[in-house]
């Protein structure tokens, strides 16, 4: 059943990462002309590629993701806006790019787990 | 099957110029979200975890050949080359573009289709027995019913702004097969006292966080009378359903809260006053439409068939999807065939638009052009000749969907769970390979017999979970995907939840879970019991300890 007819559930899809380490948060949407899963980037645009997603560590930063997904909103640019979590560097500083936290973002990320053959990237 | 008349191909022409009209000026600028977010819904066009998804509506699960073609024109020209068909006997497109979706909707109305009832507060697409107008046990072909419903309910003006979203169902057999009793109204048609035709009406079913088995609120109405019946429904759950709150806004909700009989009372009460004023179909209509319904041309075929008998005996394989995939035809030396869409290891429910183009050529060459959509996933070739039975075997083994497992542990219903869908809280498709390649054995799916697995990604229970011989819910747990068992459930006749037997279990843990359940079932069974009988017998207690039982 699609969002868009909600019977919301007591358990929720991971709204909290859970165990994993927040490293950063980033802001995504999906674009309204064709729906594509992108990302606000360091130049204020909007990218399919998590990687180059523009990172904020701080509340004041976090803010002004919020402030840019609000804008590409108005200016009919993007819908279903958030910002994520993602992961923390590993513990040896090692780093597979912008990792979202949650399962339910790694997918939007990558694409369907069961049809590897469309993936957008590689997993994460 | 029926064709449209020119009010039928108006209303869905003028719907397409208005949808692109307001796509033009949503993309404009001219709509907010907020706004533009309806019209779409009322198309059938949501917005999920990847891209757009357009739901068609295929009423009753009814498919022309040429309808097929469509559809799969439309999977390689719009989409990635595949659609997904529903438990709502509908099709879904997974990676639908805004801006294409007016040209899509066009291209549906070319073959009288459309997106609508697919979506919103309204009396959503009807369904019906897959079997229906072919069914040895069928007392009357349900598409008459429910294309009446259809015309009936389509841009009602009084119920397209319901409490919340309604779907009625329609069986013209005992034998349910059309789950008629988790629906907000089941309709089975029935022979009354003096053999005349009629329905038994039940109200108030439902699956979701509240599943509910609806109650029989009248054991008999007359035919002619149906409209102003399901109108009497309607009036008094939309005079009375929970606006203020979304979660006690189906009418299951006030059904329970103020018993059947209340509900049945009033319902009887508000019908008693529009019956002569209100909505029912002329006799010269339903005529017309049942026509539509007549029976094709059948061959006269009054030997027994040899070639299907020597097929059989030759070819072990073909033997055993003669077993699970054929049924029982009304006409003899016919059979209705179903295809399974349920490849082990595959994505339940999945077809590619060469997949689809295949099956409308063997409707076309075998089966009079005509296919059906079931709710569980599967289609199926309505009207082929008992002759043909093993060319058209042969057929489906070229294109991958030959697999003998209709109603047996690897036909599995499956939503698309968190790989698709915006609203899952865990995937629902792997774990349902997973069950369908541990038991890809057809000797050992034979062994075991008929076993119902049902998996819903979240408590909306999209997957039907609820009424799995064995279902499963997907949840999540501080992050992890968790997987609960449910045993007993029922879509039937003999409709029953099914039990939650404890905590969830991780993917894998929940597949091993499964496999000593049914190991349990195979230790403890009767001859010849299948599982739910056996289930019923022995109780939960023996399947549970053995579902925790770990190595």
């Amino acid at each position: 059943m699609p969002r868009d007819e909600i019977e919301p559930s007591v358990i929720s899809a991971g709204r909290r990462a859970g165990r994993v380490a927040v490293g950063g948060k980033i802001a995504s949407a999906n674009r309204l002309r064709d729906g594509v899963v992108v990302y606000l980037d360091a130049a204020g645009g909007w990218t399919p590629d998590v990687d180059k997603a523009r990172v904020e560590t701080s509340p004041e930063g976090e803010q002004e993701l919020k402030a840019a997904l609000d804008a590409g909103m108005r200016a009919n640019l993007v819908l279903d806006t958030a910002v994520i979590d993602i992961r923390a560097p590993e513990s040896n500083g090692s780093s597979r790019g912008n990792a979202p936290a949650r399962l339910r973002e790694q997918i939007r990320a990558v694409g369907p787990t069961v049809r590897p053959d469309l993936a957008r990237r590689q997993p994460l | 099957m029926y064709i449209y008349d020119k009010f039928d191909q108006t209303v869905v022409r003028e719907r397409v110029a208005a949808f692109r009209d307001q796509v033009a000026r949503r993309l404009a600028g001219e709509l907010d979200e907020d706004h533009f977010r309806p019209l779409r819904l009322m198309n059938g066009l949501y917005l999920q975890l990847h891209a757009y998804m357009l739901r068609v509506a295929i009423p009753y699960g009814t498919l022309s050949s040429a309808q097929l073609r469509r559809l799969a024109y439309i999977a390689r020209r719009y989409d990635r080359g595949y659609g997904h068909f529903t438990t709502r006997q509908n099709i879904q497109y997974n990676w639908i573009k805004l801006e294409q979706a007016p040209d899509i909707l066009s291209d549906l109305a070319d073959v009288q289709m459309h997106g609508i009832q697919t979506s919103g507060n309204c009396i959503r697409n009807v369904t019906a027995d897959h079997f229906s107008g072919v069914a040895g046990d069928e007392i009357d072909d349900p598409r008459v019913t429910s294309e009446i419903i259809r015309q009936w309910s389509t841009f009602h003006p009084e119920f397209s702004f319901l409490p919340r979203k309604f779907k009625v169902a329609v069986t013209g057999a005992a034998q349910d097969r059309a789950a008629i009793k988790y629906h907000d109204i089941g309709i089975q048609i029935v022979r009354g006292p003096n053999d005349e035709m009629g329905y038994a009406i039940y109200a108030g079913g439902g699956m979701g966080r509240t599943p509910v088995v609806a109650p029989l609120i009248r054991a008999f109405l007359p035919q002619a009378e149906l409209l102003s019946y399901l109108e009497a429904i309607l009036r008094v759950y939309n005079r009375y359903g929970r606006r203020d709150n979304i979660f006690k806004a189906r009418i299951k909700i006030l059904v329970r809260d103020i018993g059947a009989a209340e509900f049945t009372r009033q319902v009887e009460e508000e019908w008693r006053q529009i019956r002569e004023t209100g909505v029912n179909l002329p006799a010269a209509e339903e005529a017309r439409i049942r026509r539509f319904f007549a029976p094709p041309p059948y061959d006269s075929v009054t030997e027994p068939v040899a070639a299907l008998t020597q097929a059989r005996a030759a070819n072990p394989g073909f033997a055993r999807w003669v077993e699970t995939n054929v049924h029982t035809h009304k006409v003899p030396g016919y059979a209705i065939v179903t295809i399974s869409l349920k490849p082990p290891g595959g994505i339940p429910g999945d077809a590619t638009a060469e997949q689809m183009e295949a099956i409308a050529d063997l409707a076309d060459r075998y089966s009079f052009a005509e296919i059906r959509v079931s709710h569980v996933q599967n289609l199926v070739l309505p009207n082929v000749k008992q002759a043909d039975l093993f060319a058209i075997w042969q057929a489906l083994g070229k294109i991958g969907f030959a697999d003998a497992n209709s109603g047996m542990i690897g036909d599995i219903i499956a939503c698309p769970g968190l790989d698709y869908c915006a609203l899952a809280n865990a995937r629902s498709i792997p774990i349902s390979q997973a069950i369908s390649e541990r038991f890809a054995d057809p000797t050992r799916s034979a062994e075991i017999g008929p076993l119902q697995i049902k998996i819903s990604g979240c408590i909306n229970a999209c997957g039907h979970h609820h009424a799995g011989h064995i279902g499963i819910l997907g949840v999540d747990r501080a992050g992890e995907e968790l997987y609960q068992l449910t045993l007993g459930g029922a879509a039937d006749q003999t409709a029953e939840i099914g039990q939650l037997i404890g905590p969830g279990f991780t993917a894998p843990d929940a597949v091993d879970a499964i496999e000593r359940i049914v190991d349990t079932y195979l230790k403890l069974r009767q001859p010849g019991e299948e599982f739910l009988a056996a289930y019923r017998r022995i109780g939960v207690a023996p399947f549970k300890e053995a579902a925790y039982a770990r190595g």
